[in-house]
């Protein structure tokens, strides 16, 4: 019998124009997860595309501060890199622009 | 309180059929006519955006952008002309306004901002539009917002993206609780084509005009997240960060 922690699940993340030439110009990667939560995530997302390694802390795997996350619309701030995150579920990356 | 300016009857003939928009009415006309915004530099963006807020019948704007015409600025930079290039930008940015209302009071400054100069550009208004493309110029900006509780609108785009909030200090995010460090990797040149830019634009003139007009609901504590080429929009919830070196405190 399959647990929780065992189940896996897809997670969408959404990559921006200012990051695409590290996600083979993709804006959308769909990965698989198990052990479901954002840490997880973000360490498939590097493991697929390692350019973006670079916009994470390498030991936190928090998004350097000049990009924000969102998970389903909503800003992940202070957050626990344990947050939960549930099949179907989106990751947008939302970088800091200056373009005027 | 000052009472607010009535209208001329020329005034009420050019802005008669924004004044049948429910909510805004000559009320929020005369409250445009009372009401001051700084812009920010005036290229792709804040260009349309002067354009507009001076279309609608902004009573006074404070513009900052230094320098002269560039033969780039011209796919995206509307109030720039061909015949200006060489030289300075506020010169073509005064022409152009005032060819489009000559009520305006104007003021255009040779300079972009800095923190010696955004003090008192931002106690000249009531609302800033931060259109800048260094982000030096935006933090300044915000800090200036926040210390003196003004209204930002803030707006940005990079090649077929664009994305807008409207910042009350003390009440909603500030740009550094998004991002709370400059980012080393920003280039002053970045892709764009002008209708991406307007269209950002358009929509923080329309920001604006709700902050002073006192109708709708503007972008306050929200993102919206625009990606042209797949024409999705998002509107994204964000949060103050109670360690914002900049807004923390109130």
């Amino acid at each position: 019998m399959m647990t929780d922690t065992e189940l896996t699940i897809r997670v969408v993340w959404v990559i921006p124009a200012m990051l695409r030439t590290a996600s083979d110009g993709n804006s959308e990667v769909a990965i698989a997860v198990q052990n479901p939560s954002y840490q997880e995530a973000v360490k498939q997302l590097i493991t697929l595309y390692p350019g973006i390694a670079e916009h994470f802390d390498e030991e936190t795997l928090r998004p350097r501060s000049y990009i924000s996350i969102f998970h389903n619309d909503e800003q992940l701030v202070d957050f626990s890199t344990d947050t939960p995150i549930r099949d179907r579920d989106e990751l947008l990356i939302v970088p800091a622009l200056a373009g005027g | 309180m000052n009472p607010l300016p009535e209208l001329t009857p020329e005034e009420h003939a050019i802005y008669e059929w924004q004044m049948w928009v429910r909510d805004f009415g000559e009320l929020g006309q005369r409250k445009l006519k009372n009401a001051a915004v700084l812009i920010s530099r005036c290229g792709g963006v804040g260009g349309v955006v002067a354009l507009q807020l001076a279309a609608a019948g902004i009573g006074k704007m404070v513009i900052a952008h230094a320098g002269n015409v560039q033969p780039s600025d011209l796919n995206r930079q509307l109030l720039m002309t061909y015949d200006w290039i060489g030289k300075p930008r506020s010169e073509s940015i005064k022409r152009r306004l005032k060819e489009l209302n000559p009520r305006i009071d104007l003021t255009v400054i040779d300079q972009n901002i800095n923190e010696e100069n955004a003090e008192p550009l931002v106690a000249q208004v009531d609302v800033v539009v931060d259109c800048a493309p260094l982000f030096q110029e935006r933090f300044a900006m915000n800090r200036q917002c926040v210390a003196q509780k003004k209204p930002l609108v803030e707006c940005a785009m990079y090649e077929m993206e664009a994305q807008i909030t409207s910042i009350s200090p003390g009440q909603t995010p500030c740009l550094q609780c998004l991002y709370p460090e400059i980012p080393a990797n920003w280039k002053r040149q970045f892709p764009v084509f002008g209708a991406v830019s307007g269209t950002i634009a358009g929509m923080a003139a329309l920001e604006t005009l709700k902050i002073i007009g006192q109708f709708g609901q503007p972008l306050y504590g929200k993102l919206l997240r625009c990606d042209f080429n797949s024409m999705s929009f998002k509107t994204l919830r964000i949060q103050r960060r109670a360690s914002c070196a900049c807004c923390g405190h109130l």
